[in-house]
């Protein structure tokens, strides 16, 4: 019982450090960047590969993306960021050396795999320092310059007043690091890896969950632990089987999305 | 001669994706964003022929008419209750992640009402030729429709309000009516698509995605202006994929091709196009102030 709860609660904490981080350039930034996944399922691969090619992939990807913040509209931007996922998988399901298709077992001298308490310190302190850099750009100086450049993607004047390229490449330094943390960490805890990690659906998931915290650190840190606390906490206590009712948990994803996506990313009713 | 067989192949599988792309396309320049949910209606128009032949006995050519018709007033309805706003304020980000959002409500709803499972047309068998009509109603569809848009009038409308929909409604065109023109045309095509590759492919929730993001591929990488472009490289993307499914080393990347085709069209036309260009105005720039001036 104890085991499960612990798992519960692993889980929780390294899925919305994952939502946190994709919120630092999403809903800070208005960065459309929606593959959060892809920094953490290059990691993931990192417990069965050397760490520095890992790393090396991971710098060149968010450098990629840096790169194309800019010249691409913002819709074909997070179709980028989802075709990179899709990209990722064709490309892990062909590298033989690490499983292909099927995947391979992960290892890991610092966490075992299936164990929770070995994994909980580490989930702990991840989740506490995308909280802690959600409370930096809430109540300090370099939150208002976060504000400013964000306001800077669709008035004039404040473009000139904060440095939206340096600040994009510090949150994304910032999103990269904590999502390649804690993939690294989901890939030995779970002590499998495969293309899955690469999933679409998922990279979807944690959008509608990133869409729905918006920039309040608090409520929003909450949010997230709601959202992936919701599922199981139902399981256990009312008997609710989620994996026969995942059509309808996906479809008030997809009527999540609808609803957001009108409210926050238009920028007239914004301003209203 | 293997190589043959899969280019006829490929050919096919891209022409069965026809109806789709060019549909987008249509939708993609009149409203300026990728009406990623569009395909849908191809979905729904091909449960809704399932359902009349199956449960309600319905005659198969009556069937199908209704089915399109069910998937072009879906189309409508859609348009007008969630992404007319985003056209008319210029929104294309809002409208994508609302397509997306839209795609997973309908395809969990399909998954949910059939129990999951895939179905199959099984009261009438695709004639032997299929792939040469397909082929062949394809590309006379994309001939028909570039001629459409740019050889005559009601082309001219619709072009001037893909170019400036404000502008054209100062100068007096019917605006609301090539609005709805274009979705109704749009949505027909993908039923079209839908009804096709339900017939051959047989009938699942995820069935449209997948046409979905080949046909954003294309027309991101061909641009959505030239319906020509599109149809050819939808045909390419399916003679790529099959070439690739043949090879046992690329086997794995068949369905990585078009995120692939993706990903290269938005690095020409937004990185290598933009670069290319300023280049070449320097240089122009540089020739001209290197020739000496012409005093009178």
């Amino acid at each position: 019982m104890n085991s499960i709860w612990l798992d519960i609660s692993v889980r929780t904490l390294l899925g919305s450090t994952l939502v946190m981080a994709q919120a630092l350039l999403l809903n800070w930034l208005r960065v459309p960047f929606a593959a959060i996944t892809l920094f953490a399922g290059i990691a993931a691969y990192a417990t069965v590969a050397q760490v520095t090619p890992v790393i090396l992939i991971l710098v060149a990807m968010a450098a990629v993306f840096l790169v194309l913040v800019h010249p691409l509209p913002q819709d074909r931007y997070l179709l980028l960021s989802l075709a990179s996922l899709a990209l990722a998988r064709s490309i892990a399901g062909s590298l033989s050396g690490y499983g292909g298709e099927l995947g391979m077992a992960s290892a890991s001298t610092w966490i075992e795999a299936q164990r929770p308490l070995s994994a909980l310190p580490y989930a702990i302190a991840l989740f506490l320092t995308a909280f802690l850099v959600l409370l930096v750009l809430r109540y300090t100086e370099m939150g208002l310059a976060v504000d400013v450049a964000r306001a800077g993607g669709t008035e004039m004047p404040a473009a000139s007043m904060a440095p939206a390229g340096v600040l994009t490449a510090i949150l994304l330094a910032a999103a990269t690091v904590l999502a390649g943390l804690t993939g690294a960490v989901q890939g030995a805890y779970t002590g499998w890896i495969d293309p899955n990690l690469f999933r679409i659906d998922y990279a979807i998931t944690l959008l509608v969950a990133t869409l729905a915290i918006r920039r309040k650190p608090v409520r929003g840190t909450l949010l997230a632990m709601s959202f992936f606390l919701f599922p199981d906490l139902f399981s256990e206590f009312c008997g609710y089987d989620h994996t026969a009712s995942a059509h309808v948990r996906e479809i008030i994803w997809g009527a999540a999305i609808i609803f957001l996506s009108g409210k926050t990313f238009s920028p007239m009713r914004e301003e209203a | 001669m293997i190589v043959d067989g899969e280019i006829s192949i490929g050919l096919v599988r891209g022409a069965y994706g026809l109806p789709v792309a060019l549909g987008f396309a249509l939708v993609a320049r009149h409203g300026r964003y990728l009406p990623l949910w569009l395909p849908e209606s191809g979905m729904i128009a091909a449960y809704s022929a399932y359902f009349l032949l199956k449960r309600f006995d319905v005659p198969v050519s009556l069937a199908l008419v209704l089915a399109m018709v069910a998937g072009c007033a879906c189309a409508l309805v859609l348009h007008y209750a969630l992404f007319a706003g985003h056209v008319a304020r210029n929104e294309p980000f809002a409208a994508l992640l609302r397509g997306i959002g839209l795609i997973i409500l309908l395809d969990n709803a399909a998954s949910l009402l059939t129990g999951g499972y895939s179905l199959a047309f099984s009261r009438f068998l695709l004639p032997t030729n299929h792939g040469t009509l397909m082929l062949g109603g394809g590309v006379s569809l994309a001939l028909i429709l570039w001629a459409w848009v740019n050889h005559t009038r009601e082309g001219l409308s619709y072009r001037s309000v893909a170019a400036n929909r404000q502008l054209a409604t100062q100068y007096g065109l019917k605006v609301a009516r090539i609005d709805l023109l274009v979705v109704l045309v749009g949505g027909g095509l993908c039923s079209l698509g839908g009804l096709a590759n339900g017939l051959r492919y047989g009938l699942t929730a995820e069935m449209m995605s997948t046409s979905a993001l080949k046909a954003v591929a294309v027309v991101v990488a061909a641009g959505q202006e030239n319906l020509l472009a599109v149809a050819f490289s939808m045909l390419a993307v399916g003679v790529l994929e099959s070439l690739c499914q043949a090879s046992t080393r690329f086997s794995a990347f068949e369905s990585g091709i078009s995120y692939g085709v993706l990903a290269i069209g938005l690095a020409i036309r937004f990185l290598l196009s933009p670069l290319w260009k300023r280049r070449s105005v320097c240089k122009r720039w540089r020739t001209d102030t290197s020739e000496p001036e012409v005093t009178e």
